[in-house]
């Protein structure tokens, strides 16, 4: 029997999966430094739990949370299609920001710093998955599903125009490649794809708030990506085993419980340091980050 | 070929032997009964969950629970997945049949569908949060709920009649949890003229003072995320010579916030249950070289309420939770408390104030 303790981490090595191979899309393969991902996921994760909490199936929340992160990714590929490297890194920054302030703001509808407690485990063609196992099971199903799609996408010949942008844009353009379009459906593809991880979040853990979602939680996601390495399938896979399940043996040292907190996060951030320094490309890196 | 698959199997290795450690529940020592604590022993209130550790240490040993009691400790860092993680690791693999905790409110809201499932007996000395209160049948709190603490301060906004109040509280569930307690129980003779509130690592104010200013409220009520917040908003205000009347919440008292104000703390005004058993203040002071506060306080008490249950009842939940939910006049540190039909603890709570850096209580 496995442990129920293990089951959870699996359960949230999938939400991480899924969240770092939709931002794999943008960093690795498109080479935006987008730092608004953590928005999507928030807003994936709002837009299910309001859906379910108003009486919608649970997979028509599931879409609409994709759907709605990929229209407001579209919203913000508008403004930044002529930004390059810092400055769209800090553009998308400033939207993670906006997204935050309207969670945190709009009382009426999100409950603002309150949060959303209560959310249901989904329920779908009459299976309910409110065990830990059954959950298990459907994240799993999604996530592989969510691997292929975007397994496909990133090897497709409209994932090396990708691969282009991300080395020589301007070399892409001059072979008539409309790099604008790309771009935009680049990012509306790795927000649809962070939605559903938002709401796979939600519905797991069952409540939601802005603090959730602030710009320190994509940092664990960053970690994952550039640990993998940049427009590794491959490498994301791993790296987000590493990074989730690696401060939980931390747990079983058995520190003094007056240094527990503090030395499992020096541990953790120590063993990230050796294995940039060791593989600076990350685990299976193609490319590296300017 | 043979660095790439030397490179794999290394991963394997590692990850082979993280699910190892994981997957593979240690033995466990069947005699005593074990205790999970859930605090923020990281992160932005760090200081204050190694305070109430500390206060739970001193309960543990005051109460020599060695021989019947373990504790294990888990880390949270007010963080809604870091307190699932925490809560699945203490009920799966510690096999704990009852918790402390967890501190924050987003935290203890995250695992209540859990506390069912596993039918966990859980005993918060934080989370004020009054969407807490007859949440769950086996969550119980020693701190008293925001809704109490302001009840106090609108009995004294009546008595001064106080007509203009701002309310600047934190945006978080700690900070909006006290605004909406002060607005639902707010009459018609005070009115809020002003309402907002500050981030969890804001330090500059003067912008929202000047606001506050222009409104001219004869009080504020302020309840930010934490005393340091609350030591720059307040010396900010007497900067921009402004001087309306404070009002705070219990957590108002500590050192802290004397540390960062300065005399700009002179005159606060907030709730606090008196404490009765000063010896304990006086040996968490000896011991930890500070003041504790009410909120760490209460961590001894959780401990001290829970332990005594435990000795009559030992591991069994069921005789654990009606114990607790029959609890009358139990002589804590803040007085003698007593469990409502919400699971929330009711303590007679006083008016105190800042005087002279001395946190006394607050006469007319």
């Amino acid at each position: 029997m496995i442990s129920a303790y293990f089951i959870h981490l699996l359960i949230l090595v999938g939400i991480y999966l899924i969240l770092a191979i939709s931002l794999q899309i943008s960093i690795g393969f498109t080479g935006m430094l987008n730092l608004g991902h953590i928005a999507f996921f928030a807003i994936g994760a709002y837009t299910s739990a309001l859906l379910v909490l108003n009486g919608f199936p649970f997979w028509l929340a599931l879409l609409s949370a994709g759907i709605v992160a990929m229209v407001f990714g579209y919203a913000l590929s508008l403004p930044i299609k002529k930004l390059k490297g810092d400055y769209l890194a800090l553009a998308t920054m400033g939207f993670s920001f906006v997204v935050y302030a309207v969670l945190l703001n709009w009382t009426e509808l999100t409950r603002g710093p309150l949060g959303i407690p209560g959310i249901p485990k989904p329920s779908f063609l009459g299976i309910n998955f409110s065990s830990n196992f059954s959950f298990l099971i459907l994240i799993l199903i999604i996530t592989l599903v969510c691997y292929f799609l975007i397994n496909r996408i990133t090897n497709s010949p409209f994932g090396k125009v990708l691969e282009s942008i991300r080395d020589d844009e301007l070399a892409s353009k001059t072979l008539g490649k409309n790099t604008s379009k790309a771009k935009s459906i680049s990012l509306m593809v790795s927000a649809f794809f962070a939605g559903i991880a938002g709401s796979l979040y939600a519905h797991y853990i069952t409540f939601i708030d802005p603090s959730s979602f602030t710009l320190m939680q994509l940092i664990p996601v960053l970690c994952i990506v550039i640990i993998g390495g940049l427009a590794s399938m491959k490498g994301t896979l791993i790296a987000t085993f590493i990074i989730v399940l690696l401060p939980e043996p931390l747990r079983f040292i058995g520190f003094p419980s007056s240094v527990v907190g503090p030395m499992r996060q020096i541990i953790y951030a120590l063993f990230l340091l050796l294995i940039l320094l060791y593989k600076p490309k990350g685990i299976y890196g193609k490319v590296e980050m300017e | 070929m043979k660095k790439s698959w030397l490179k794999l199997l290394l991963i394997i290795l590692i990850i082979a032997l993280i699910i190892n450690l994981t997957i593979f529940i240690p033995k466990q020592n069947q005699e005593k009964v074990k205790i999970g604590v859930i605090m923020p022993l990281t992160g932005f209130l760090a200081n204050v969950g190694i305070d109430t550790k500390n206060a739970i240490d001193l309960s543990f040993s005051d109460l020599d629970a060695s021989k019947d009691v373990e504790l294990i400790y888990e880390d949270d860092a007010c963080d809604s997945a870091k307190a699932l993680t925490a809560y699945k690791k203490l009920v799966d693999v510690n096999k704990v049949n009852f918790i402390i905790g967890p501190f924050c409110g987003q935290s203890a809201m995250t695992i209540l569908s859990s506390l069912n499932e596993n039918k966990i007996i859980t005993i918060s000395p934080g989370a004020p949060d009054n969407e807490l209160s007859k949440a769950n049948d086996y969550f119980f709190r020693t701190r008293v709920p925001n809704k109490a603490e302001t009840k106090k301060l609108i009995e004294f906004l009546n008595k001064e009649k106080i007509k203009k109040i701002a309310v600047y509280t934190a945006k978080n569930t700690f900070g909006q949890s006290y605004r909406d307690s002060l607005v639902n129980q707010l009459g018609n003779e005070t009115k809020i003229v002003f309402e907002d509130g500050s981030s969890d690592y804001q330090t500059d104010f003067k912008t929202d003072i000047l606001k506050i200013k222009e409104k001219n409220p004869q009080a504020v009520f302020l309840v930010p995320a934490s005393r340091q917040q609350m030591g720059i908003f307040v010396k900010q205000l007497k900067e921009l010579g402004f001087t309306p009347i404070i009002l705070g919440g219990s957590v108002t008292e500590q050192q802290d916030l004397l540390d960062v104000a300065g005399n700009a703390s002179e005159g606060i005004i907030y709730p606090y249950a008196s404490p009765e058993n000063l010896d304990i203040v006086k040996e968490y002071k000896e011991k930890y070289n500070k003041n504790p506060s009410m909120e760490v306080l209460n961590g001894y008490d959780a401990f001290s309420i829970l332990y005594l249950a435990i000795k009559e009842c030992k591991s069994d939940k069921e005789c654990v939770r009606v114990k607790l939910n029959n609890l009358k006049d139990f002589n804590g540190t803040m007085g003698k408390i007593s469990v409502d039909e919400f699971g929330d603890s009711q303590v007679e709570l006083i008016l105190k104030t800042i005087k002279n850096d001395q946190f006394i209580p607050y006469k007319d």
